[in-house]
């Protein structure tokens, strides 16, 4: 017979136990999101306290009712426009054959991964049928890198209730500036874009010099245009969606324009024997760019470089495309005259590339400044325990809101406190990149939507709030975005209807 | 309790042997595909897919290091409480102690990659404690016994000297 003493305690073990089960039962259910608006998140809505945010007015009429506010799916293109270019996309889910490797299960846009690519004019409006025939998870598009209007950005919860299967949704933007995008789903889309549900989209200057994906005529050094879409599928690095390098027929002493997206969740690589010059970031074209050799030019996941080459007198050049793939330019039958070549270790320095131009915006007196520091720690996500980013110190749901009005001035500052680099991807707008570790810019503005922040590194950037609407703010190695690294702008006054995890299924991520 | 405790303590122990086989398993399989002409980089590791046929060598290595053995860990520092053998808590804290290290070091490695010396060796230690811990419980656990034994025995012959 225990004494007395072993008696009181073991109840009070077993008070105890019961009472830390139930506070960490308490807990753990505190961290369970069910169905939720971004309109709750951040100080706009819950009440989370300041995230870092200095200068600038109040948060306007960010109320989860949108009462007398302007809901995103007003925010559209012109309806009475009739549209320059259209297209009828359809998502399938299938097994996708992968020439030259394996075929695997994942997404196509008509019956291809990549999808068709769309190619528009500058100016042009573009009308975008999409069906989704056969993804159960339901899909969306979005249109990376395209500062389309908000109700057109494709994201699931936000912008759009995700697309179920036999539904369609119709996407009508215009392509304002010159460049190359690219095009995915943005629901369950660290899924959907590694399973190919994407494709190129590439719009050309208006009243820009001609230029041609069909071979130059033998005579004279028409520009030549291509595309180089790199994507991952299940282990097999592709080009173009083909495992094999590809060749580009270019007469001598002509340029080729090497367009080259990154579709993939980690950087990507681009280099030469020979010299060669990067024309745009992220569609924005660099000025005056010089030629550079004996360094790589490296791009974010999810970002673009439009790098240009010369096809040589005699034989071919041999551009290397991310780490597996290269094109081989020139006289397509001369592949032995350009081997393959180490990756050099330098890496061209954006910051201090090309010429400076002045910025159409006067960036250093903001109107609103915010700070978005990336770290990590360990806690519950959604009931789910993991060692999760955190944005300025706190956990997802509970991250900042940037709050702006049309036409503020935006300054940003990125600081990466965790051990991973991350290709910070803000949706429906461009950045400048003002400095880096306090060195300041000292080339061509450096225009991006997709920014790799390295481990330890702080980037100052800046953008105009000309695009109302509310738009992401994420990590574009898309697990990272799973686990937490997300957070949004949201303009004065804009609402949305649609709703994460509900009815429609939406998860943007 | 002691039971249970040693057989959290052989648990811990085992599971860094796993580690070591996963992680080898893992490596394995990634010069494997480089030795096939595959190149290995950033998109491929974000792809999950870089170990090739020892790919699973890296989810083990990441879960079995990241979640079953900080939960065995502590769960071995809770059940110390409960064992009255002098020196269990001692070796369950820094049995403990040394996990949470270990995940330290593993998760900063790509950042320091001289951190991964440490690892490797921090994970023998690991082994090391997790087996001292072990054996004193049980030794102390065998003593007791015995100890009871005795007792019993004394007792059976003062019973017999009465009777």
């Amino acid at each position: 017979m225990p004494s007395r003493r072993e008696l009181l305690r073991r109840a009070a073990v077993a008070i105890a136990v019961t009472t830390a089960i139930g506070a960490g039962a308490l807990v753990w259910s505190s961290t369970l999101l069910g169905e939720y608006s971004v309109m709750e998140m951040g100080d706009g809505g819950g009440g989370h306290g300041s995230h870092g945010m200095t200068g600038g007015g109040g948060h306007g009429a960010s109320a989860a009712d949108g009462a007398g506010g302007v809901g995103v799916t007003s925010l559209i293109a012109d309806p009475d426009r009739p549209a320059d270019v259209s297209v009828e996309l359809v998502a399938r889910q299938q097994r996708i054959d992968i020439p030259g490797g394996s075929a695997v299960s994942g997404y196509t846009v008509n019956g291809t991964s990549p999808g068709p690519e769309i190619r528009a004019r500058q100016g042009d409006l573009i009308e975008v049928e999409f069906v989704n025939a056969s993804v159960t998870n339901g899909a969306t598009l979005h249109w990376h890198g395209i500062d389309v209007p908000n109700a057109d950005d494709g994201v699931a919860g936000i912008t759009q209730d995700a697309v179920p299967v036999g539904a369609r949704h119709v996407y009508r933007f215009v392509a304002t500036d010159a460049g190359t995008y690219w095009y995915h789903s943005h629901q369950v889309s660290h899924e959907q874009v590694e399973g190919g549900l994407l494709g190129a989209i590439v719009i050309e200057p208006a009243g820009g010099p001609a230029v041609s994906a069909e071979p130059a005529p033998p005579t004279g050094a028409t520009t030549r245009d291509v595309t180089a879409l790199l994507h991952v599928y299940d282990g097999q690095h592709t080009l173009n969606g083909r495992v094999g390098d590809e060749h580009v027929a270019a007469t001598p002493g002509s340029m080729v324009r090497v367009r080259v997206i990154n579709t993939d969740q980690g950087t990507t690589s681009v280099w030469s024997a020979a010299r060669f010059r990067v024309l745009a970031t992220d569609g924005h074209e660099v000025n005056r760019p010089t030629p550079i050799e004996d360094q790589r030019v490296l791009i974010p996941a999810g970002g673009r470089a439009d790098v240009e080459v010369r096809a040589p007198e005699r034989g071919a050049i041999r551009l290397h495309v991310g780490g597996a793939r290269s094109i081989l330019v020139g006289d397509a039958s001369a592949e032995a005259s350009a081997p393959p070549t180490p990756q050099p270790s330098q890496t061209l320095d954006l910051l201090a590339y090309g010429a400076p131009a002045p910025l159409d915006f006067d960036p250093t007196a903001p109107d609103r400044s915010f700070e978005y520091v990336i770290a990590r720690r360990f806690g519950v996500i959604d009931g789910w325990p993991g060692n999760f980013w955190t944005i300025n110190g706190r956990m997802f749901p509970d991250v900042p809101m940037f709050h702006v009005a049309e036409r503020d001035v935006v300054v940003m500052h990125l600081r990466n406190d965790s051990g991973d680099v991350h290709p910070m991807h803000l949706h429906g707008h461009h950045v400048v990149v003002l400095s880096r570790d306090g060195i300041v810019a000292s080339g061509s503005p450096w225009v991006v939507d997709s920014l790799d922040v390295h481990p330890g590194e702080a980037y100052d950037i800046a953008f105009v709030a000309d695009n109302p609407g509310i738009w992401s703010d994420h990590c574009h190695t898309l697990p990272h975005a799973v686990d937490g690294l997300v957070a949004h702008v949201m303009y004065e006054g804009v609402w949305t209807p649609f709703t994460i995890n509900g009815e429609a299924g939406n998860r943007p991520e | 309790m002691r039971r249970i405790y040693t057989g959290l303590a052989w648990t811990i122990a085992g599971a860094v042997v796993v580690q070591a086989a996963a992680i080898a398993f893992a490596f394995g399989g990634l010069l494997n595909r480089v030795a096939g002409g595959d190149v290995v980089d950033k998109a491929l590791l974000e792809s999950r897919s870089a170990g090739g046929v020892g790919e699973a060598g890296f989810f083990i290595h990441a879960i079995v290091g990241g979640a079953i053995i900080p939960l065995l860990a502590i769960a071995l520092l809770i059940v110390s409480f409960f064992v009255h053998v002098r020196g269990a808590k001692l070796w369950a804290a820094i049995t403990f102690g040394l996990v949470v290290l270990q995940v330290t070091l593993g998760i900063s490695i790509v950042g320091v990659p001289y951190l991964g010396l440490l690892h490797g060796a921090n994970a023998l230690a690991v082994v090391a404690v997790a087996t001292a811990a072990a054996l004193r419980v049980r030794r102390s656990a065998t003593t007791a016994a015995r100890a009871g034994d005795h007792d019993k025995a004394e007792g059976a012959t003062s019973d017999a000297v009465a009777a």
